[in-house]
């Protein structure tokens, strides 16, 4: 008898229940429906203006290079007198050496 | 007649990656919408300043006949060659194609980029001349009597140093391509924040340096590319919702 008695009421009770939960399980199945059939897309047609800012990575690739020095050039810059005669370059080594 | 003597030192290239440097701007575009699928043009300028460059040296000795002098020299050449590289805006005109989806807009985007280039070449030639040094001829070797010198030479002895420096820069527009992608999210009917990534390659370009000696610094080809992120806000000018 009293087996009887609380298997009924758990019935009952799980009957309540489940007519209690039905509006709002349909209104979670509302909320699926909502995020699976997209709805109309904003119009992004027409002129726009706007600012922005960031961050930017540059990559900058330099080549091989060859350069060069005219020696000879370099060495009249040290006498520039000499190119013009022989003893005024002898006299400058001379002191330039012995100093 | 002088016959000119050169030393040449050949500098490896190198690929410098600049860390972030902040990059900021604005840009306009238009939109045409067929349903969920969008397709517009934009264009956009920035501003950054970004720049790298290398610092390569070589030690070169040489012999030289001066036929003027009748005389042979030796120079020992230190060269250093610095390369630099700036950039301070960059741009850009190309189009897009997008989806939208709710309040958000999808797109990838390609074109062609502009950007500046300012390139500095700056190389110098440090060189000490040596002579031989005789007996009692030309050059005496010096730290012995005059007297006592052996002949024939026996070492060098030093004549004198000259530093040689030459600095060029140039200044131009490389044109390239990009390509990239992003987001924008409408806040209200006329205003949108967004997000975009740009893949950037501005090309390349050979700089011919000119000199009228004695340093004559090597033509040098720059390449720059960049990957650029950046966040943005647009206003719908025309037609306002």
């Amino acid at each position: 008898m009293r087996i009887r008695f609380l298997s009924a009421t758990a019935i009952l009770c799980a009957l309540v229940l489940a007519f209690s939960a039905a509006p709002n399980a349909r209104a979670v199945g509302n909320i699926f429906e909502h995020m699976a059939i997209p709805v109309d897309p904003c119009n992004w047609g027409g002129w726009y203006m706007g600012i922005n800012s960031g961050a930017t990575w540059n990559h900058f690739d330099i080549g091989k290079h060859t350069s060069e020095v005219n020696l000879t050039d370099q060495f009249y810059e040290l006498f520039p007198v000499a190119a013009r005669g022989s003893r005024y370059l002898r006299q400058l080594r001379f002191s330039r050496a012995q100093r | 007649m002088e016959v000119d003597t050169f030393a040449s030192f050949d500098f490896p290239g190198h690929n410098d990656k600049t860390n972030n440097k902040p990059i900021g701007g604005g840009q306009t575009g238009f939109n045409f919408q067929f349903g969920h699928f969008v397709v517009g043009g934009e264009g956009g300028f920035s501003g950054n300043t970004s720049e790298a460059g290398g610092k390569s040296s070589g030690f070169q000795t040489k012999e030289l006949f001066l036929f003027t002098q009748q005389m042979n020299v030796t120079a020992e050449t230190e060269f250093t060659s610095i390369r630099k590289v700036e950039t301070d805006w960059n741009g850009f005109i190309g189009g897009h194609l997008g989806f939208a989806l709710w309040q958000f807009l999808f797109y990838g985007s390609g074109g062609a980029a502009f950007t500046d280039v300012h390139f500095t070449a700056m190389d110098k030639a440090d060189t000490s001349f040596f002579s031989p040094c005789d007996g009692g001829g030309l050059q005496p070797c010096p730290g012995a009597p005059r007297a006592v010198q052996p002949a024939p030479p026996l070492g060098t002895v030093f004549i004198g140093e000259v530093v040689s420096r030459k600095t060029s820069s140039h200044k131009d527009v490389l044109t390239g391509w990009y390509g990239g992608g992003g987001a924008l999210y409408a806040l209200t009917n006329n205003v949108s924040l967004g997000v975009d990534y740009k893949r950037v390659d501005w090309g390349d370009k050979t700089d011919h340096f000119s000199s009228g000696g004695p340093v004559f610094p090597g033509n040098t080809n720059v390449g720059v590319s960049a990957d650029q992120v950046t966040f943005q806000v647009n206003v719908m000018l025309w037609p306002f919702h």
